[in-house]
């Protein structure tokens, strides 16, 4: 009873389809961080509170991002 | 009113078929398509909690969020390139990253997430169930062994499986979400929330391990309504996958050993303490404080609503589970006195208030 690593995951991200995978997510985060940007100009109290709702998944996200890039360049010089 | 409810829960429920969805395109040869979908899910539900008019449902709708956010950590991390050991470690931590964002925002308590030890005999007695749910899993999934070259290694894997598999996923499930969802969909939310841990189980490619799953989620909601704690249910599904993925596979490769007995041993003790230690808990939980009464439901209502609180925030003011708060508000629950004098503490009138008009609401 996993639900974080399954035999799909293992198996998706051995294949040609992994790095298209990150990429989804990261594109996720950028939309997020955008969206953000924009509701922010906005000043009702509902456009502050989407902000606030925004902000909590974006350091996991960041943390993908940062894990993958600091993993692809420790795999490439090392 | 009513109407305005009705249509949020179906929302709900359109969004578990989404996430269902996304689930079952990532098993296709295509999982691109899935982790488009749960990209535009969490958006979706991100914007949702922001523009929802009552708290419960935002504070839900963020809380779901954690079901895409599940499968995009999981697919996104380059995890190929990292230790198998440390694959566990890698999404759970950024998981749990998450989680304590979510509470953070939402300002739910300790309490209201059962985050407590409870009755340490009974709690550790239940972890038992985990023996029986990992033999019956193993029938099912029949997982290959995994490579442990050392007593190290399996201890350290075991330690992983249980706090980075069972105490993540129980605190998400059993904890944030089984106390957010029934205040939303009612009488359903066990149910939805059970639903929802087997459908994010799509991945191990097995509709008897889908059932499976959310039939467990069902058995650990009850077993953590009862016992007011996640301690117990915690150890248990670290110990189902301790079982499955660890113990039994090696089993199998050994000769001489009978797998048979083994598994039907195991099946044996898990159902034997399920029906002990939950009857138990059942009937302690049922006889907890020896008077109950009906809470009148419509003052209770008028009260909260009157004072501005949402389900959470009366329950917060009167550290008793927002859930309880939504059975009372609902009939659907006995209130104890001690519950009900919290409550009416909690909202500055006198207990015999509550109890007076339940004969006229």
């Amino acid at each position: 009873m996993i639900t974080t690593v399954t035999t799909v995951t293992t198996t998706a991200i051995t294949s040609i389809a992994a790095a298209s995978l990150t990429m989804v997510v990261i594109l996720s985060l950028i939309t997020l961080l955008i969206q953000a940007e924009i509701i922010g100009s906005l000043q009702s109290e509902w456009s502050q509170r989407t902000i606030r709702r925004i902000s909590v998944v974006i350091p996991p996200l960041l943390g993908v991002f940062v894990v993958t890039i600091a993993v692809r360049l420790y795999d490439l010089f090392v | 009113m009513k109407q305005g409810t009705d249509r949020i829960q179906h929302v709900f429920w359109v969004l578990l078929l989404l996430i269902t969805c996304g689930e079952m395109l990532i098993a296709t040869p295509y999982p691109q398509a899935g982790i488009i979908l749960h990209g535009f899910l969490l958006v979706g539900l991100l914007t949702f909690s922001g523009v929802a008019q009552r708290a419960e449902v935002r504070n839900l709708a963020l809380a779901l969020s954690l079901a895409p956010m599940i499968r995009l950590l999981s697919l996104a991390l380059p995890l190929p390139l990292i230790p198998q050991m440390a694959w566990y470690p890698a999404v759970s931590i950024l998981l749990m990253l998450s989680f304590w964002l979510i509470t953070r925002s939402i300002g739910i308590t300790r309490q209201q997430l059962n985050i407590r030890i409870g009755n340490v005999p009974l709690q550790l007695a239940l972890s038992l169930v985990g023996l029986g749910l990992g033999a019956a899993e193993y029938l099912i999934l029949q997982p290959a062994p995994q490579q442990m070259p050392s007593i190290m290694h399996v201890v350290l894997m075991s330690l992983s499986l249980l706090i980075f598999t069972g105490l993540v996923e129980e605190l998400i499930f059993r904890g944030l979400l089984q106390s957010l969802a029934p205040l939303v969909l009612g009488r359903w939310g066990f149910g939805y929330v059970a639903i929802l841990f087997g459908v994010l189980h799509i991945g191990y490619l097995s509709f008897a391990d889908v059932v499976f799953a959310g039939l467990v989620g069902l058995m650990f909601a009850q077993l953590v309504r009862w016992g007011s704690s996640l301690f117990g249910v915690t150890l248990a599904h670290g110990l189902t996958n301790i079982t499955l993925f660890l113990a039994l596979p090696w089993l199998a490769q050994q000769p001489f050993v009978p797998m048979e007995i083994v598994i039907l041993v195991l099946l044996m003790i898990g159902g034997a303490t399920f029906i002990l230690v939950g009857s138990f808990m059942a009937i302690q939980h049922s006889f907890a404080g020896s008077t109950k009464t009906t809470v009148a439901s419509a003052t209770l209502r008028d009260l909260r609503r009157a004072h501005g609180l949402s389900y959470l925030e009366l329950a917060t003011r009167a550290s008793v589970p927002a859930r309880r708060v939504a059975e009372f508000e609902l009939g659907q629950a006995l209130i104890q006195n001690e519950d009900l004098g919290r409550i009416a503490r909690a909202l500055g009138v006198a207990p015999e208030q509550l109890y007076r008009s339940s004969a006229t609401s």
